[in-house]
């Protein structure tokens, strides 16, 4: 029988779950996961032979080099990510918020009396879910390379380290759904995403009173942890006021999508 | 009892003004045609009802209890059918019904249960292929089979049979027809024989303004029951000798090919062969036919009217 009117998010989760695996999204942000702890903990660890042996091709004695550790490999790791990875996450999230608008899909959701606040939440969710999910991949597989090319691995560190980024990674699809649900564009939201964030990451040497703890300040600060150079504090306040900011984001695309017209 | 009622309903978009104070009433278990040209409309009210877009100004009561704007809740017993139904390509008829089920929020065994009636009723086949994989009629179906599982009050339906073959529109004017003791029906439409066949009451809405509302047969019998034809080599000149100086006449317009005219309630078929003969016009063909609710539609819509 008909149920007391009730929160539909455990349809919309299960919507966005189809989403993301029966369109393959949740394979591909899992294999980009995989390939790219792969080359990091492969490029960290044979990086001096690359280098050594492309200055003997060129007649050119290799300078010496410190001895590479698996910190050189965790700072690859996020290298990689904050290069490739976001991008590909970017791309997938923006569509995922788009789909439904571009595809005509908003009848089949909402005529069903799918609250607007429900809907833009289970999209996040499971975008963030899919992020995780991914993120695991990747971590599983970085920790199996560097186990067997470093033979050590330290957990709590390279752990914190991720946990800043994925923080930042939820700011930025927050960031992302905010500027595409506000233009309904895939492209504005896509190109704003990418604009910000490239802007984002190539300021956080202005980092005097607040700015220096702004979510831009993660990726940097998730660098500095994984190689025994985070300061707590600074960890902490950047951390708290991330979430903060995402929170308040968040806040205003429930908002901003509540007065958007569905047709 | 008054199942819907919308007055003086209001909505723009930037300077142009989709609808300008549109009334409807609409009686529990009756099908109501809601008839007008692509743009006058039609769509922009269903989408209102739904709360698919905020109004400037007017009232939607359902059931009796007015529709705010945020609400969601009365969705329980409306249904729609969408002009272009879509759905996620990359699931199955039958998990779009199971999600749907859910969203409507059915447990588990009722929803089988109305998944299962719902295929049924809409002869929908190959309910386990992947939606993407649909044609236009079978995705029609799928939407109406959606709309069934809810059981509801009121179905709204914006043009179904727009684009489907002559076979797919008979098959679901049958279905709509057959839903009649069940639910109350606003079925949108500009194929007036489709109306005309299936509805109790017509609403007719022209650029945002209701300009008719009535049953099928009120409408038809408050006008004259025939429209008159002429057919002629010298088209061009017949129209404009008529429109000039024939007095008898209501309207005029050219068709493709020959003249239609609606007369004045005194005036009759021989008022015609009086001016012709008088005027010396020469025509082939002199004819009436019974009107039908085309001809009520164009004799009050359409812009190729010339009133005389």
């Amino acid at each position: 029988m008909m149920s007391s009117w009730r929160c539909s998010m455990k349809p919309l989760l299960r919507y966005e779950l189809f989403y993301f695996t029966k369109t393959s999204r949740l394979i591909v942000l899992g294999a980009v996961a995989f390939i790219l702890s792969a080359l990091a903990a492969l490029s960290a660890r044979y990086m001096h032979e690359i280098l050594a042996y492309v200055f003997r091709q060129e007649g050119i004695e290799p300078p010496p080099m410190d001895p590479v550790t698996v910190a050189d490999a965790y700072v690859e790791f996020f290298s990689q990510y904050a290069q490739i990875y976001v991008l590909v996450l970017l791309f997938i999230a923006v569509g995922a918020f788009t789909h439904d608008r571009t595809k005509n899909h908003y009848p089949f959701i909402f005529s069903h009396g799918t609250r607007k606040n429900h809907y833009v939440s289970a999209k996040f969710i499971m975008i963030v879910a899919a992020m995780l999910v991914s993120l695991a991949v990747g971590v599983l597989s970085f920790f199996f390379y560097a186990q067997v090319l470093f033979g050590t691995f330290d957990f709590l560190r390279f752990f914190g380290g991720v946990a800043l980024f994925v923080l930042f990674m939820i700011f930025l699809i927050v960031f992302a759904g905010l500027v595409t649900f506000a233009t309904g564009s895939y492209v504005i939201g896509l190109v704003v995403s990418i604009g910000a964030y490239i802007l984002m990451t190539s300021i956080t040497f202005v980092d005097f009173g607040v700015f220096g703890y702004l979510p831009n300040q993660l990726i940097n600060q998730a660098n500095l942890f994984v190689v025994g150079d985070g300061e707590p504090r600074v960890l902490f306040m950047t951390s708290l006021i991330s979430v903060v900011v995402t929170v308040l984001l968040y806040l205003a695309t429930l908002k901003v999508f509540s007065r958007k017209p569905l047709s | 009892m008054t199942l819907l009622k919308i007055e003086n309903l209001k909505k723009s978009y930037g300077h142009f003004q989709a609808l300008k104070g549109v009334d409807i009433n609409v009686e529990a278990n009756e099908i109501y045609g809601f008839i007008g040209k692509n743009g006058a409309g039609k769509t922009t009210t269903l989408n209102a009802i739904m709360n698919f877009l905020s109004t400037d100004g007017g009232s939607i009561i359902f059931d009796g209890e007015p529709i705010g704007p945020l609400d969601t809740a009365y969705k329980e017993k409306v249904a729609f059918v969408p002009d272009v139904p879509a759905f996620p390509t990359y699931l199955t008829a039958r998990e779009t019904l199971k999600l749907s089920a859910e969203l409507i929020g059915l447990d588990d065994k009722e929803a089988d249960l109305r998944i299962q009636d719902a295929i049924k009723r809409t002869s929908l086949a190959y309910p386990d292929k992947k939606v993407g994989g649909y044609s236009r009629g079978m995705k029609q179906r799928l939407a109406i089979a959606c709309a069934l599982l809810k059981r509801p009050k009121l179905l709204l339906m914006d043009e179904p049979t727009s684009a489907l073959d002559p076979v797919g529109r008979r098959d679901l004017l049958e279905l709509v027809k057959s839903l009649k003791n069940e639910t109350t029906i606003l079925y949108s439409t500009h194929i007036l024989s489709d109306a005309q066949s299936i509805c109790d009451k017509i609403g007719l809405i022209d650029h945002g303004v209701m300009r008719l509302e009535g049953t099928v047969r009120s409408i038809l019998s408050s006008r004259d029951p025939f429209v008159y034809i002429i057919e002629s080599e010298n088209l061009n000149s017949v129209f404009e000798a008529l429109k000039r100086s024939a007095t008898f006449l209501k309207s005029i317009r050219m068709m493709e090919g020959h003249l239609e005219m609606d007369l004045r309630e005194t005036a009759n078929q021989s008022d015609i062969f009086d001016f012709l003969k008088r005027s010396k016009i020469d025509i082939d063909t002199l004819a009436r036919k019974t009107k039908n609710l085309d001809d009520v539609f164009v004799e009050v819509l359409d812009e190729t009217i010339t009133s005389v």
